[in-house]
């Protein structure tokens, strides 16, 4: 197996980063906020008992939380984005109608409209569900409109010329053209979709990973807290690596 | 518990905005010219970058809250980190664009290093800082409202989740005139730097 030289310059900067972490707070002097990583670490034996008395279910119940709230918002917002990019895209009048009123709810900061969103549908799943679906659809739609642009009308009368129904024309025309741009607005979506989801849990939660932060911050437990965060960065790599391993199996010629 | 009205509150959650947003535009240009600059950097860091830019941002509120406590600078710095990273991805990316054969055609006319920079860097790298600069606003607006919305500041953050935990039908409609002023500021803001950028970018229009 080759290791390339870039690879081994980024692992050099994550254990630089590392032993950094475990050494720097001993000499830093404040033992309540500087954690050193053995200890974040070994913070999760007691994160995972269900019966931690400042993380009620453990940290299990609130992943799964999460990631249930993540799926649940990706899958809503991917649908929702790609149906309503193909029709700006698609039919001209709609997409020069309705297009700058997309960009315009884009640019509304999700923050300002959660405390809305919870009074209406409360502080379980279901409001995190509604902002992030909501934070999450733009990306998509953004990118799934200019990709039905690109696809040439020629390719499309020929389809037509030879017969070809309209499932047919959008199946073997324009699903093969815009798969690329699909892909890239879903990776958004689902960046989008995970920030909603933590920044409303952080806000007005009874469960959940960005809840888990702030109420173990609220009780002191810092170890706990930056354990949770640590947690949050790693599904964030994860999520970020699975993504372009998609694409890339989805597109073999794409420019990565 | 008494209220600032609420203009004074909203004219703290813009000033704080404002500073952040600027900071990050001149914070984000210098570390993005110095990773995308020096190749070493760049393959070292770049991933870690992408990372910093897929991460919920959020999840640093409470840490931030940790640190700095009430006042300004919680605020402040969870925003200006938040909108720092586009701008830095946005130039470094944008110094992998500027073409290396021009770079030595005016090496090999004598340019020096300052002309280089005046003549040829400085034009790639404002586009692509004005095209992170609409992002990176609406993050450290977004940014500073999360903080406030996270703990007690005397920003519209704050104010809004009061109304929202005020259960009376005025706060309800108080909640909604805010969440009406706060979008007009940002849809205001954003389509003005969207008018920047075309207006920068004319001489390039098709």
């Amino acid at each position: 197996m080759i290791v390339k030289q870039s690879n081994l310059l980024q692992l050099l900067v994550l254990a630089i980063i590392l032993i950094f972490w475990q050494v720097l707070p001993a000499f830093l002097n404040n033992s309540y906020l500087y954690v050193p990583l053995s200890s974040v670490l070994s913070s999760y034996g007691s994160l995972l008992d269900p019966s931690n008395q400042y993380l009620p279910g453990g940290l299990l119940a609130s992943t799964y939380t999460t990631i249930y709230e993540l799926a649940a918002s990706f899958v809503i917002a991917a649908t929702a984005g790609v149906l309503i990019g193909f029709a700006l895209g698609y039919f001209k009048l709609i997409g020069e109608a309705y297009e700058p009123m997309v960009y315009l709810l884009y640019s509304i900061p999700g923050a300002i409209l959660y405390p809305i969103d919870y009074l209406a549908f409360g502080t379980g799943p279901i409001s995190k569900i509604i902002i992030a679906s909501f934070l999450g659809v733009f990306p998509s739609i953004i990118n799934t409109a200019s990709g039905v642009r690109t696809v040439k009308q020629s390719y499309v009368k020929l389809a037509r010329s030879v017969g070809a129904s309209s499932f047919q024309t959008f199946w073997k025309v324009y699903l093969p053209a815009i798969a690329s741009y699909i892909i890239s607005g879903l990776r958004l979506t689902l960046s989008f979709v995970f920030i909603g989801v933590i920044f409303a849990e952080l806000i007005a939660a009874d469960n959940g990973l960005g809840w888990a932060i702030g109420n173990l911050q609220a009780n002191f437990q810092i170890p706990g807290m930056y354990a949770v965060i640590l947690e949050v960065i790693v599904l964030a790599y994860i999520f970020l690596e699975a993504s372009v391993l998609v694409e890339r199996a989805v597109i073999p010629h794409s420019r990565h | 518990m008494s209220y600032p009205p609420v203009y004074v509150r909203l004219s703290e959650t813009l000033r704080i905005t404002v500073l952040a947003f600027f900071s990050a535009i001149i914070i984000g240009s210098g570390i993005g010219l110095i990773i995308g600059g020096i190749g070493v950097l760049k393959s070292a860091l770049e991933p870690y970058v992408v990372l910093a830019n897929s991460i919920p941002r959020a999840i640093f509120v409470p840490l931030f809250w940790a640190y700095f406590g009430v006042g300004d600078n919680y605020r402040f710095f969870f925003a200006l980190v938040s909108s720092t990273i586009p701008v830095i991805i946005n130039v470094m990316y944008a110094l992998r664009s500027v073409d290396p054969q021009l770079i030595r055609v005016a090496s090999a006319f004598g340019a020096s290093v300052r002309q280089t920079y005046s003549k040829l860097i400085v034009p790639t790298i404002i586009p692509a800082i004005l095209g992170a600069a609409r992002l990176s606003f609406n993050l450290a607006f977004g940014g500073v409202i999360i903080a406030e919305e996270f703990q007690g500041s005397f920003g519209v953050g704050d104010l809004a989740v009061n109304y929202a935990n005020g259960f009376q039908s005025s706060d309800t409609i108080s909640l909604y005139s805010l969440v009406v002023a706060i979008a007009l500021i940002a849809v205001s803001v954003n389509v003005a730097l969207l008018l920047l950028e075309k207006w920068y970018l004319r001489w390039n229009r098709p």
